[in-house]
């Protein structure tokens, strides 16, 4: 059973320039995705800067409006939904951001900050939020005492821990994490990640966790996609992944990052170049400016179709078009 | 040439800041070494100070609320900290250079990156009374650009900052952090900035220009991967103090230090999912009311009675594997203290 189900999403932003605001240029953000979240499931979206992937999660959310294309949340279609009942559907899926500390306003105490959601969505009040928050608060390991107090009074992993509870209040099905933990040191990262894990035992969540971090992901999901300038090149299950990666960009994403042990790889694949602008995508392959597998002039020409390696492996790379 | 071969020698460096809530007791005693020819690599989670001591070698503690409150820094033996300010002056940029975590911030947006690097060639060529042109300079500026591995470097030299990308913004740091010919290179979280395909790149050209131009490094990172990559050598800092000194290899595969341990379960790896990562529980202390003893106490597992009362001395625990840990007895301040508290 899916729990979200999104077909061909595009989003492109318009860039107004001059007098009359004419949009001249468009980047394109996220190019025709499709990608299935089964109930419960990890998902993850690995990608550098301007890959697309935080795009992505707002317009999952519907946060900004798809240019094309579907995303179906339990059957519903988002993408046409009006907004009154988008906003009773938003209880079922929340985001949890990477910034912890700039995403609490800093004149509210945690209480207020926490509860919210509660005001808006269920109308509560008084004790019976003052008895909600403090539950919150209890299941995500802090202490009453913390609901009166303000975020420049909590560590960074404190605050994540706020956000957290804050996102949990309405009881969603759904938690979409962009950068979780990018802002915590790896002792804290650690500690976030594994309450991460027992949060979506106990209350049977399903994560879309959005990372730059090719380790966490490791950790965290079952299945990633690998985005690049907009598009997903490859998806599989973590380790086939890891271990076999199959799209060349993937594998050289993989080679890069530095390993914290003693014995260092001795062949690297290194990219040459930088990621293409999204504003002026390059024709046929996205990357073959930097690929160093290229088949031939193909790569120029035509951006290759999405393929099935086995059922549950994706790839979009004219190596493996003619299987 | 120095007899010994060691360019940069810190020695129990302490640093205070006045602050509104009182006195931070940010560097408790720092000591590293770092050989010439050599990679040492600092690493630390936020606040340990590793940024602290990088600024302090450069003179670049604005002073106040700085306070110095002991300690020597040696480069090539001389104490950086008792020279006059013109004196570390000629020394910054020429034979200690540096370069920092956002490329952006330290390019001016207005000018050319020609004009931003005859600047720095022209006033480092003064500081060495061996004055160019800048005519001369602008050739050396291309010439600089190129070991940096920017193509086409002549023509790319007229563009301005924003019309280069995050990978060569540092690359162009990097072209002029060379440009003084220093001898020691202190790197504060280069690659932080910069996404892994191009990291990968710049910690590449680092490892090529340590070799071509017999550079020393000081690598200052929160990332313990970018260390193993570019360094030789790593000292591992906690709340102002250094903790685990030691090679590479000691440290990743016979860490010493709690601290060090608990960092090294925190790591998800990339090669394989292992073991459920650990953590360390509770967060840095407060420098203003550092916990007695030993910094990290209140956060280890292995905490004793001594360990809440002194402070445990940074000594060999293995050959040239240096532990500042009460469980290797090395550590404690007084040994023949010991022996008689084990008698008792």
């Amino acid at each position: 059973m899916n729990i979200l189900e999104v077909k061909n999403v595009s989003k492109h932003f318009p860039i107004k320039r001059g007098l009359f605001r004419k949009s001249s240029e468009t980047v394109q953000a996220v190019r025709n995705v499709s990608f299935r979240i089964g109930n419960g499931e990890s998902y993850g979206v690995v990608g550098e800067s301007g890959s697309g992937k935080t795009t992505l999660a707002r317009v999952v959310l519907r946060l900004i409006d798809p240019t094309a294309g579907d995303i179906l949340f339990e059957g519903v279609n988002l993408a046409q939904l009006a907004s009154e009942p988008l906003r009773q559907l938003r209880r079922d899926m929340q985001m949890i951001f990477q910034d912890p500390h700039s995403s609490l306003n800093p004149r509210k105490k945690i209480l207020q900050s926490v509860g919210e959601p509660l005001v808006i969505h269920e109308g509560m009040r008084g004790n019976a939020m003052n008895r909600r928050v403090r539950e919150l608060l209890e299941v995500v390991g802090l202490k009453k005492e913390h609901m009166y107090r303000f975020p420049h009074e909590l560590s960074g992993g404190q605050k994540q821990r706020v956000g957290i509870a804050r996102a949990l209040a309405l009881n969603p099905k759904m938690l979409i994490l962009d950068e979780p933990t990018s802002a915590l040191d790896v002792s804290v990262q650690a500690l976030t990640l594994n309450f991460l894990e027992t949060l979506q035992e106990k209350f049977s969540l399903t994560y879309m966790f959005i990372s730059h971090n090719l380790a966490v992901i490791r950790y965290v999901c079952a299945r990633v996609a690998v985005m690049y300038l907009g598009r997903i090149v490859e998806e599989a299950a973590v380790d086939t992944l890891f271990d076999t990666p199959a799209h060349p960009y993937t594998k050289s994403l993989l080679s890069a990052v530095p390993l914290p042990e003693s014995q260092q790889k001795d062949e690297e694949l290194l990219l040459e170049g930088d990621i293409p602008s999204p504003l002026n995508i390059p024709p046929g392959c996205c990357f073959h400016t930097r690929c160093p597998e290229k088949v031939g002039d193909i790569c120029h020409q035509v951006d290759p179709e999405t393929i099935r390696l086995s059922p549950t492996h994706t790839t979009a790379c004219h190596r493996y078009t003619d299987r | 040439m120095n007899r010994n071969a060691t360019i940069l020698q810190i020695e129990n460096l302490g640093i205070h800041f006045d602050t509104f809530e009182g006195t931070a007791r940010v560097l408790d005693g720092v000591s590293l070494e770092l050989e010439r020819g050599d990679t040492l690599g600092v690493v630390g989670e936020t606040g340990c100070g590793k940024s602290i001591t990088s600024k302090a070698v450069l003179g670049l503690l604005p002073v106040p609320p700085t306070k110095i409150v002991s300690g020597r820094i040696l480069f090539q033996g001389e104490d950086l900290l008792q020279k006059s300010e013109k004196a570390i002056g000629d020394i910054r940029g020429t034979r200690i250079a540096m370069i920092f975590q956002d490329p952006m911030t330290y390019l001016n947006p207005v000018f050319s990156i020609e004009k931003q690097m005859v600047d720095v060639i022209v006033r480092h060529s003064r500081q060495r009374d061996k004055p160019i042109t800048r005519k001369q300079a602008g050739i050396r500026a291309v010439e600089l650009l190129d070991a940096v591995q920017i193509p086409s470097p002549a023509t790319r030299i007229k563009e301005y900052p924003h019309e280069f990308s995050g990978g060569m913004r540092q690359r162009v740091l990097i072209a002029m952090a060379l440009s003084g010919n220093p001898e020691l290179l202190i790197a504060d979280e280069p690659t932080t900035a910069l996404d892994v395909t191009i990291q990968a790149q710049i910690l590449r050209l680092l490892k090529d220009l340590v070799k071509r131009f017999n550079l020393s490094i000081l690598l200052i990172s929160h990332d313990l991967g970018v260390v193993a990559k570019l360094c030789r050598r790593i000292a591992v800092m906690y709340a102002g103090n250094v903790v685990e000194t030691a090679t590479i290899a000691q440290v990743f595969d016979q860490p010493a230090h709690p601290y060090t341990r608990g960092l090294l379960k925190s790591i998800p790896r990339l090669s394989r999912r292992i073991d459920p990562l650990v953590g360390i529980n509770g967060s840095i202390p407060s420098f203003i009311e550092p916990p007695k003893g030993c910094r990290f106490h209140p956060r280890c597992g292995h905490a004793m009675d001594i360990c809440r009362k002194e402070k445990p001395l940074l000594e060999e625990t293995g050959p040239g594997h240096r532990t500042a840990c009460f469980l290797y007895e090395s550590s404690w301040p007084n040994r023949s203290d010991e022996s008689q508290r084990k008698e008792n």
